[in-house]
């Protein structure tokens, strides 16, 4: 049964989208590869959503083309085009039992009864809700609302699963399990999905290739490390990253002795960084750096004040600054760092990033 | 001994209550308030048992002597209505044959438009609907001799299936209204979920809609009912001889100048008319005020 299911290829062509005004989407070109787990991440009115309802066929797009495989689906109904959706509401009918939400979509295409039965079953046994075919949806936990819909759109033996933000209802618990359960299912269909989502853990997690979207742009498209090791764009690195990355607005230095970076409080060398282009002597440039790559050092350069800590059980977050720069850092939880301490600290040289300060791209 | 402790208990959970004097009041205007609205059914009810020579003595307020219903009788089968004798019964009828398919035909425009209007949005859609909402403020008045002239050109004036379409083209503007206010409420993305199943125009909304909207189908059907069946003036005027509704005939019997008034027939009419609207409201008034509530908040 997991073998049969297909996968597409799926491609947006300089899609454009407004509304009067509006541009919620700007010429956007998209490849997404057979199989693949793609997820649209970005803050609210992006234009993830909008996408994905193109993709599905939910929304016109203002200019450009769909494809999926080698078929032109721009003006395709969404029942044509071979996909299946989930929900963040989870959408499901009210006055349908589980299994005649499971199998409304395959009466509606005519499926013969006994096949629909079989693929029910399939969908019930894989998501573990057999027990739940003959309640309602109000009968049902918001978990088992999600699965069904899932369920549902498992059933339609999709060759591309659109998502939209599917497990954003749920609490947090809830949430990290179906987040395991879609990895695997994924691995085991093997079928191309799209995810929307703002969360970027769902996104680290779950993702091949990360799409990070602003203001109906890609800013960056990468695999999670690339998205997380080097942004593209200083909205990247700030989005991606909890606590959020420092920044810390400077000049480079050229020296006989070699390159720097220097604020006034601190003062890195920067050789080893591999810039995109030459970094001028005096060029204001704005360094970013996460948690993570600034250290507790007992040999390092910079005294460091430390304000708060915040205790997380597998890691503290330590909050404080050096001279009038502010700073968070990753500590070890058995580290004895306590606040209003006084430290010394260094930045490793691997988690340098630097992002020109007017068009915030990576340099 | 399980008496006193359960009153306990209960004496402590709730606090005592206390019969103030606003409340008094408030319950004393109420009361008042609605004797006031049952007196007139009151005097229908009990002067349609009296016989006429206790009518003319003049007591409205009084219990009937003896519970005569002869006059309900005479009202449903022999009252005169102009040149036939047959009681309200033929307006009756009349009155369901109307009723019926313009419920139907009426509710089912009125979902249709308003399912189109929050999930099919074409282009000048919130023009549409202004326009259908501005039909709802025009004085029948002003319509009603247009109408005439265009039904008389289709050979619908005066015919079953004019009345119909007349209280069709009346109910359209509040029933789109109803429908489409209680349709925004429902989530968008279960419409899209069926679109995505591949349910067309009609699947979403048959499939999908129409079982979710039980509530705002009641409050249409009371609506429409209670407007269709108390109609006058279209019926008179578009109905034609044949298909007279009760309410014309009611009117027929009341008015017919010949003989003596037949106060207890003419208050046995008026309650038989007066019967459908009534029970309508005594079996859905909670349905009723669910609807609006559900229509309200959410689906």
């Amino acid at each position: 049964m997991q073998n049969n299911t297909n996968t597409a290829h799926v491609s947006a062509k300089d899609l454009s989208v407004s509304f009067g005004k509006v541009d919620v989407l700007k010429k956007l070109n998209l490849e997404i590869n057979k199989g693949e787990f793609l997820v649209l991440l970005g803050a609210s009115g992006c234009g993830k959503s909008t996408l994905l309802n193109i993709f599905a066929g939910l929304q016109e797009a203002t200019d450009g083309e769909v494809w999926i495989d080698d078929r032109n689906v721009t003006y395709m109904e969404p029942k044509d085009r071979g996909i299946a959706m989930v929900f963040q509401s989870y959408a499901l009918y009210p006055k349908m039992t589980v299994r005649g939400n499971l199998s409304f979509g395959l009466k509606m295409n005519k499926t013969p009864k006994d096949k629909i039965n079989e693929l029910v079953d399939y969908a019930a046994r894989v998501l573990q809700i057999e027990n739940l075919l003959d309640r309602k949806p109000g009968e049902l936990s918001g978990g088992q609302r999600q699965r069904v819909a899932i369920g549902r759109a498992l059933v339609r033996k999709a060759d591309v699963f659109l998502f939209d933000e599917p497990l954003s209802n749920l609490d947090a618990k809830l949430r990290s399990e179906l987040r395991v359960e879609l990895k695997r299912l994924h691995e085991e269909l093997g079928a191309t999905m799209i995810y929307v989502t703002h969360d970027q853990v769902e996104a680290l997690t779950l993702a091949d290739r990360i799409a990070v979207m602003k203001a109906g742009v890609i800013q960056q498209l990468g695999t999670p490390d690339e998205i997380y090791k080097e942004p593209a764009t200083r909205y990247v690195a700030q989005f991606v990253g909890m606590p959020s990355m420092n920044f810390v607005t400077g000049k480079i230095i050229n020296t006989s002795g070699g390159t720097y970076f220097e604020n006034g409080d601190i003062k890195i060398s920067i050789d080893e960084y591999v810039s995109k282009q030459p970094l001028r002597d005096g060029q204001t440039v704005e360094l970013g750096i996460r948690p993570e790559h600034v250290v507790l050092d007992v040999e390092g350069f910079n005294t460091f004040n430390v304000d708060i800590i915040e205790k997380l059980g597998s890691e503290l977050i330590v909050w404080g600054k050096v001279g009038s720069t502010s700073l968070t850092l990753r500590a070890e939880p058995e580290s004895s760092v306590a606040s209003k301490e006084i430290r010394k600290l260094s930045f490793k040289s691997s988690g340098l990033n630097f992002f020109d300060p007017e068009t915030g791209l990576r340099l | 001994m399980t008496m006193t402790q359960s009153s306990s208990t209960s004496s402590l959970n709730k606090p005592k209550k206390i019969i103030s004097k606003e409340r008094i009041a408030i319950y004393l205007f109420l009361i008042i308030c609605s004797l006031f609205f049952l007196l007139p059914l009151y005097i229908v009810l009990v002067t349609s048992l009296k016989t006429m020579p206790e009518i003319r003595m003049g007591n409205i307020m009084s219990w009937p002597e003896t519970w005569n219903t002869d006059a309900w009788v005479k009202a449903w089968s022999t009252a005169c209505t102009g040149l036939q004798c047959e009681g309200v019964s033929v307006g009756f009828w009349n009155s369901i044959k109307i009723l019926i398919p313009s419920l139907f035909v009426s509710i089912m425009s009125g979902a249709i438009c308003g399912y189109v209007l929050s999930y099919w949005r074409f282009k000048g859609a919130e023009l549409f609907f202004g326009i259908i909402l501005f039909g709802a403020f025009i004085p029948y008045q002003a319509l009603i001799y247009p109408m005439i002239k265009i039904f008389a050109t289709f050979g619908l004036y005066g015919t079953l299936p004019g009345i119909i379409l007349v209280h069709t083209i009346f109910g359209l503007p509040i029933m789109t209204l109803i429908f489409r206010n209680y349709y925004s409420t429902l989530p968008s993305e279960i419409f899209k979920a069926a679109r995505v199943d591949g349910a067309g125009f009609f699947g979403v909304f048959f499939h999908v809609l129409l079982p979710m909207s039980t509530p705002i189908l009641i409050v249409a059907v009371i609506l429409q009912v209670t407007g269709i069946w108390n109609d006058f003036l279209l019926g008179l005027i578009f109905g034609g001889r044949e298909n007279m509704p009760m309410t014309v005939q009611l009117n027929n019997i009341v008015n017919s100048a010949r003989g003596a008034k037949e106060y207890n027939v003419n208050m046995a009419a008026t309650f038989l008319t007066a019967l459908v609207p009534l029970l309508v409201y005594f079996f859905s008034g909670r349905w009723f005020v669910r609807g609006i509530a559900a229509g309200a908040v959410k689906g």
